[in-house]
C-alpha cells in the first residue's frame, strides 16, 4: 500500500543542511500565539484574487465537453457546427495537432492521452472549445455531435474481479498482485488470544468537494507560457506541464498566491491545466478554464471506497495479540491505490507483534482516486477503531484503558524505529479528562426513544514529518520590515501566517510589517506541494534558517560598529544591543554597513530528518452522540480533538484545523457518500453539492473542544511541529460509530452511519434481546 | 429572452395578458438550480418579486394574508405567524437554508408543487385558501383543491397566485411541524409532518394531519383524523395514530430514501406529536 511520499511521486532533490545553527526554542513570543490570519482582511473582504478570480484582457473561456456515459467509445466526432457558433475562437479534438499528449506519465497506473478515444468513466474529455463568453463556450459543447458507442460498464470494486465483468482495460480490471505486510505469527498471534473479534466493514467513495473549482488561466508570451492555477503546489504543475508539453522549466510560470480548498485534489494537474494551455496557444489569447461544479465531482478524484475485513485477538489484560486486515477497494478508472495506505493505522498505532495486511484493488469505470485529506487513513481507522471497542466489549473493559494497554514508542511498521515523540497516550489520558469521559461513560442507561453514548478514536499519521527540499529567502529592508519569499502554497491553512509569526520571533519584527512572496514558480523558491500535514514541519525550519541567516549578518555588522563580539549581541525591536552592557545598542538602521547595503539578504534551507526515527502526529478524539431510535436519526453533540503535533505554531489556525477535520470526519460518518447507478448506467446520480451531504453549520455541534497536547519534540525539526490538517480527520467517524455502539448496543460497520440501516439494526438487536 | 419585472399587479396582469406563456418568477430557488435545459427553452419570464401586494402578511378579518412572493424569512419571523401559526413559522425556519429562506416563497412553494414542499401540508393543516388573480379577477380555491398532482397545480392560463388567507385557527389548539433530513439543512425531506389538534373534556375535538414526501402530493390524512376525533385523549391512541398514518400514505424508494423508511419516520413522527397532544407538552 502507498508510502509515505504519497504527494510527490517523482524523487525529490535534497536542499543543503543550514548552516545556522539552530537551537529548540525554549520560549516563544509570537510563535503559539492566536494571532488572527495575515491575509485575512483580503480574504474576507473579497479582495483576495483567487485563480478563479483572474480576469485579463481579451480573455477567451475554455470549456471541455465529457463524456456522458460510465464507458464509451467515440466512433464519430463532428465538431463542424460547433466551429460556427458566434464567438468560438477553437476547437481542439483528438485530431488537432498537438493534443497528442500523454496523460499521467508519472502515474503508475494504465497509459492514455489527453482525448482518449474510450472514454473509461464519466466525465472523461472528450474535446474543448474556447469561445469570447462562457456561455458561447457552453453553446459550442451542446453543438458538437458525438457518437459514442456505450459499452457495459462496472461501478464496483466487487463486480469489476467478477469472472466476465466488463473490462476497464484490455488486460482486465486487477491492478495486479494484491500489495501484503507481515510481521511476527499472525495464527499463533491467534492461538494465543483469550478473545477474538472479527468484524467486515463498507465505507463509500467521498469528494473532496473544495469550495473553489479546479481550473487555471493561461497566457503565452511568445514561447513562454504563465499559469494562475487553483493548486496546492505550483511546482508540481510546473514540472507537470512543462514535461507534457516539452517545454524548459524556466518557461513554465505558474502561480497560485490562493486557493480555495484542496484536500489533496489539487496536487496535481488536471487535463483543464493542458486543454487551457493549448487553446491558449491556438488563439493567441489568455484563457480561462475553470470547472463546473458538477465536473469537479466527476473527473478530479475522490477518495476510494470498498470493503474491509479486520480479525483482532487479545488477551485478557487486554494486550492485543494479533491483527489480520483485508481490504478491496478501488482508485477508479486509472490509479492502482485504490487501497493506498488503509492498513497503515493497522501496521503501526497500537502495540502487536502479529500483523497481517492485504490490499487488493480493482479498475472500475469511475473518476480516479486523488489523495483526499489522510488517504487510506479514516477508512483503515473506520474499522480498527471500532474492532478495537468490540474487543474492549467483549473483554468488558472500558475501551479508553484497552488503547492505554496497547501504546508504543516505536513505530513497529519501519522496523521498530523510535518515533522522536508519541503524545498518543496524553492524547488519550487528558483528553478523556478534559472531554469528562469516566463520567459520561457511568451514567446510567436512558430507557425512552432517545439515548446517549460516548466514544473515542485514536490515530497516527503516515507523514506529518515533512523533510526537505525547501529553500525559503528573508529580506531585511532599510527600515526593519521584511519580505519572505517561499514556494510553498496556503491552502488555507494559514502557513502565510504561521511562517510570517517565525520570522517574527527570530528578527523581533511585527507581523504586519512582514510580507510574503510565495507560490509562483517564477519569483519564490522551490517547494514542494502543501499536502501531507507536511507545510509546516517542512517550511518553518528553512523559514527560521533564513531568519537567523539575516540576524547573524545584522549581528556581525552591528558588532564591527560596536567592536564587540557578535556573540554577545541580540536583535530586538529593531535594536542591536549588548546582552552583557545593555547600554551598549544601535538602532538597526545605524549600521554603517547596513546603511549603505540597505538591505541583508538571508537563505535558509530545511535540513535532514533524524536518521533512524520516525516523525509523526497522534491523536485522540471523544464525541458524544444522540440516537432518536424512533427515526434512526444520530446528533452529534459534543466532540473533543486532543491533538499531539508537537508545538502549536499558531494556536488559531491550529483549533481551525481541529474543527474543520472535525466537520469532514462528521461527513464521513453520518451523510456523505458517492451514489453510482450501479444496476444500470453506472453514472453518478449525486453529482452536486444538493446531493452530495456535506454537513452543514446545523449538523456539526457548537461544543466542539481542540486540547493541543504540546509535547516538547527537540529532534523531529528546528521548529518542534509536526503535521495537524490530516489527522484531525482520522478517527471522527470511527469515534462517532462507538458512540453510537454506546448509545444503542450496535455496532454499524457501513458509513456513513443511514437510520435506514440503523433502524434495520436496532429491530434485529431487540429481537436478539427478547 | 424576454423578461418583465412589473412594479404592480395591474402590469404584471397586462403582461401576462398579452404573453400568456411567460414563465413567473419569485425567488427562483428552483429555477436557478434546475436543468439549464428547462431554462433555455423559456419563453420569458415574469419577475413578481417587485409587487408590494403579493409581499405582505396582514389580517383581513379572521383570517392572516401572506403574499405569494413573501420570503419565508419574513414568514419566519413575522410575530403574527409566530403567534398564531407557529409550524408555518417552524417550516419556514427549516427551508433550504438561511440563504433559500431569504429568497424562496411561499407562492413559489405552491406553484412548484412538489411533493416535498415543506410548507405545503402545513397549508393543509391550516385550511389556507388560495387567492388566484387572473385577468377576469379574483378567485378564491382551498388549498387543498390546488395542488392536483406531481408538479401539477390549479393555476389556469393568465393566473398568478396571489395570497393565501389562514383562517384563524381554533382557540388553543396545537401545531406541529416536522422535517426529517438527510441533514439539519438545506435536505429535502424525506418525510415532512404538520398536525393541528385539540382536546377538551378529554378527547380528542381536532385532529388535522399533513404529511409530505409520501405520495406524489403532500396528503392530508383524513382516515387519521376520523379516527383520532372523539377518542379519549389517552397515550394509546397515539400507537393508532402512528400505524394509521403509515397505511394511508404510498411512498417511493427513491435517491434520498426508501419508501420503508419513509412510511416508519412517518409513523414515529405522527406517534411522537400525537403523545404531546395528549400530554398537552408543546414541542
Amino acid at each position: 500500500m502507498r508510502e509515505a511520499n504519497y504527494y510527490s511521486r517523482d524523487p525529490v532533490p535534497e536542499t543543503p543542511e543550514p548552516k545556522q545553527k539552530q537551537d529548540p526554542w525554549a520560549e516563544t513570543k509570537v510563535v503559539g500565539q492566536p494571532l488572527p490570519r495575515v491575509d485575512a482582511y483580503q480574504r474576507l473582504s473579497g479582495a483576495a484574487v483567487y485563480p478563479s478570480d483572474v480576469h485579463l484582457p481579451e480573455m477567451l473561456y475554455g470549456a471541455i465537453l465529457r463524456c456522458p456515459h460510465a464507458h464509451a467509445r467515440i466512433k464519430s466526432l463532428e465538431t463542424t457546427a460547433a466551429e460556427q457558433i458566434p464567438g468560438v475562437r477553437a476547437v481542439l479534438t483528438n485530431s488537432s495537432p498537438g493534443t497528442d499528449i500523454p496523460w499521467q506519465p508519472e502515474s503508475d497506473g494504465p497509459a492514455s492521452v489527453l482525448f482518449d478515444p474510450v472514454c473509461r468513466f464519466e466525465g472523461e474529455a472528450v474535446a474543448a472549445v474556447a469561445a469570447t463568453t462562457p456561455y458561447q463556450a457552453q453553446d459550442a459543447l451542446r453543438a458538437m455531435q458525438v457518437d459514442y458507442e456505450v459499452l457495459p460498464a462496472v461501478s464496483t470494486p466487487q463486480d469489476a474481479l467478477e469472472p466476465g465483468a466488463p473490462k476497464v482495460h484490455p488486460d482486465g480490471n486487477s491492478v495486479g498482485e494484491p500489495s501484503t505486510y507481515e510481521r511476527g505469527d499472525v495464527s499463533a498471534g491467534f492461538e494465543a488470544a483469550d478473545v477474538v473479534v472479527e468484524e467486515t466493514f463498507q465505507v463509500p467513495f467521498l469528494l473532496h468537494t473544495p469550495m473553489e473549482p479546479h481550473g487555471c488561466v493561461a497566457r503565452w508570451e511568445g514561447d513562454k507560457l504563465t499559469l494562475w492555477e487553483s493548486t496546492q503546489g505550483v511546482y508540481n504543475v510546473q514540472r507537470q506541464v512543462a514535461a507534457a508539453l516539452d517545454l524548459p522549466l524556466s518557461h513554465v510560470r505558474v502561480i497560485g498566491h490562493y486557493v480555495g480548498g484542496g484536500f489533496g485534489s489539487k496536487l496535481a494537474i488536471g487535463k483543464y491545466s493542458l486543454i487551457a494551455a493549448l487553446l491558449a496557444k491556438k488563439t493567441a489569447r489568455p484563457v480561462k478554464v475553470f470547472l463546473s461544479r458538477e465536473e469537479t465531482f466527476l473527473c478530479v478524484g475522490n477518495r476510494p471506497g470498498g470493503t474491509m475485513r479486520l480479525k483482532a485477538g487479545a488477551k485478557r489484560d487486554g494486550t492485543l495479540t494479533a491483527l489480520d486486515f483485508e481490504a478491496l477497494g478501488s482508485g477508479g478508472a486509472y490509479s492502482p491505490y485504490g487501497t493506498g495506505l488503509f492498513d497503515w493505522q493497522i501496521r503501526d498505532l497500537y502495540h502487536c507483534r502479529n500483523v497481517r495486511t492485504k490490499g487488493r484493488s480493482a479498475y472500475i469505470n469511475a473518476g480516479e482516486e486523488r489523495p483526499m485529506r489522510a488517504p487510506g487513513h479514516p477508512q483503515g481507522s473506520w474499522a480498527l477503531e471500532q474492532v478495537l471497542d468490540a474487543l474492549a466489549a467483549k473483554l468488558e473493559m472500558d475501551p479508553l484503558k484497552l488503547r492505554l494497554e496497547n501504546l508504543t514508542a516505536v513505530s513497529q511498521a519501519r522496523g521498530d524505529i523510535p518515533y522522536t515523540s508519541t503524545g498518543f497516550k496524553e492524547c488519550l489520558e487528558e483528553g478523556a479528562k478534559a472531554f469528562g469521559w469516566a463520567a459520561a461513560r457511568a451514567r446510567p442507561a436512558a430507557d425512552g426513544p432517545v439515548v446517549r453514548g460516548v466514544g473515542v478514536g485514536g490515530c497516527t499519521w503516515v507523514a506529518g514529518a515533512g523533510g526537505p527540499p525547501s529553500t525559503a529567502i528573508v529580506k531585511y529592508f532599510a527600515d526593519g520590515s521584511v519580505n519572505l519569499n517561499m514556494g510553498a502554497s496556503d491552502i488555507g491553512t494559514g502557513t502565510k501566517t504561521v511562517m510570517a509569526m517565525v520570522v517574527a520571533e527570530e528578527l523581533g519584527v511585527p507581523v504586519e510589517r512582514i510580507q510574503i512572496e510565495h507560490a509562483d514558480t517564477g519569483t519564490t523558491e522551490f517547494a514542494t506541494a502543501s499536502g501531507g500535514s507536511k507545510t509546516v514541519p517542512t517550511e518553518s525550519p528553512a523559514v527560521r534558517a533564513a531568519a537567523l541567516d539575516c540576524r547573524e549578518q545584522l549581528l556581525a555588522m552591528a558588532a564591527q560598529d560596536l567592536n564587540i563580539s557578535a556573540a554577545e549581541l541580540e536583535l530586538e525591536a529593531g535594536e542591536v544591543f549588548s546582552t552583557r552592557d545593555p547600554a551598549k545598542r544601535l538602532a538597526v538602521g545605524e549600521i554603517s554597513q547596513f546603511r549603505q547595503r540597505r538591505t541583508v539578504v538571508g537563505v535558509g534551507y530545511r535540513g535532514p530528518n533524524p536518521e533512524d526515527k520516525a516523525v509523526c502526529p497522534f491523536a485522540a478524539q471523544f464525541c458524544e452522540v444522540e440516537v432518536n431510535k424512533r427515526t434512526g436519526e444520530v446528533r452529534v453533540l459534543r466532540f473533543l480533538g486532543a491533538h499531539d503535533s508537537g508545538r502549536v505554531m499558531s494556536r488559531l489556525t491550529y483549533d481551525n484545523q481541529v474543527y474543520g477535520g472535525i466537520v469532514m470526519g462528521i461527513g464521513f460518518g453520518l451523510t456523505e457518500r458517492r451514489v453510482l447507478d450501479e444496476k444500470q448506467t453506472g453514472k453518478m446520480v449525486n453529482r452536486n453539492w444538493h446531493d452530495y451531504k456535506i454537513p452543514t453549520a446545523l449538523d456539526v455541534p457548537a461544543d466542539m473542544e481542540s486540547l493541543p497536547i504540546e509535547i516538547q519534540d527537540l529532534e523531529c525539526n528546528t521548529t518542534g511541529a509536526k503535521g495537524l490538517g490530516e489527522p484531525v480527520t482520522i478517527p471522527t467517524a470511527a469515534a462517532i460509530a462507538n458512540a453510537v455502539y454506546d448509545a444503542t448496543g450496535v455496532r454499524v460497520t457501513e458509513a456513513p452511519i443511514n437510520p435506514t440501516r440503523l433502524l434495520d439494526l436496532l429491530a434485529a438487536h431487540d429481537q436478539r434481546r427478547a | 429572452m424576454k423578461a418583465f419585472a412589473p412594479r404592480s399587479l395591474d402590469e404584471a396582469m397586462v403582461r401576462l395578458t398579452e404573453d400568456p406563456d411567460l414563465r413567473l418568477l419569485a425567488g427562483c430557488t428552483d429555477l436557478m438550480v434546475g436543468e439549464p435545459e428547462d431554462r433555455l427553452g423559456l419563453p420569458g419570464v415574469l419577475d413578481l418579486r417587485g409587487l408590494s401586494e403579493l409581499r405582505r402578511i396582514e389580517w383581513h378579518d379572521d383570517a392572516l394574508e401572506i403574499g405569494a412572493v413573501t420570503p419565508f424569512s419574513q414568514i419566519r419571523d413575522s410575530p403574527e405567524v409566530q403567534k398564531s401559526f407557529p409550524a408555518l413559522a417552524e417550516a419556514a425556519s427549516k427551508i433550504g437554508g438561511w440563504q433559500i429562506q431569504n429568497r424562496a416563497s411561499l407562492g413559489g412553494n405552491m406553484a412548484n408543487a412538489s411533493p416535498a414542499g415543506d410548507s405545503l401540508p402545513v397549508l393543509l393543516v391550516l385550511e389556507a385558501q388560495v387567492v388566484l388573480v387572473g385577468p377576469e379577477g379574483t378567485r378564491t380555491v382551498p388549498y387543498r383543491e390546488f395542488h392536483l398532482g406531481y408538479r401539477q397545480t390549479a393555476l389556469g392560463p393568465g393566473e398568478i397566485i396571489g395570497w393565501v388567507r389562514l383562517p384563524k385557527p381554533p382557540e388553543n389548539a396545537m401545531q406541529f411541524f416536522r422535517k426529517v433530513g438527510a441533514r439539519e439543512a438545506q435536505a429535502i425531506s424525506k418525510v415532512v409532518v404538520a398536525l393541528l389538534a385539540d382536546v377538551s373534556d378529554g378527547r380528542v375535538s381536532e385532529y388535522r394531519l399533513a404529511a409530505g414526501s409520501v405520495a406524489e402530493v403532500p396528503l392530508r390524512l383524513t382516515e387519521v383524523e376520523k379516527a383520532m376525533v372523539g377518542r379519549a385523549a389517552k397515550a394509546e391512541i397515539a400507537n393508532l395514530a402512528g400505524h394509521l398514518a403509515a397505511q394511508a400514505v404510498r411512498p417511493i424508494d427513491d435517491v434520498r430514501s426508501t419508501a420503508e423508511y419513509r412510511r416508519f419516520a412517518l409513523e414515529q413522527v405522527v406517534r411522537r406529536m400525537t403523545l404531546q397532544l395528549v400530554r398537552r407538552v408543546p414541542e
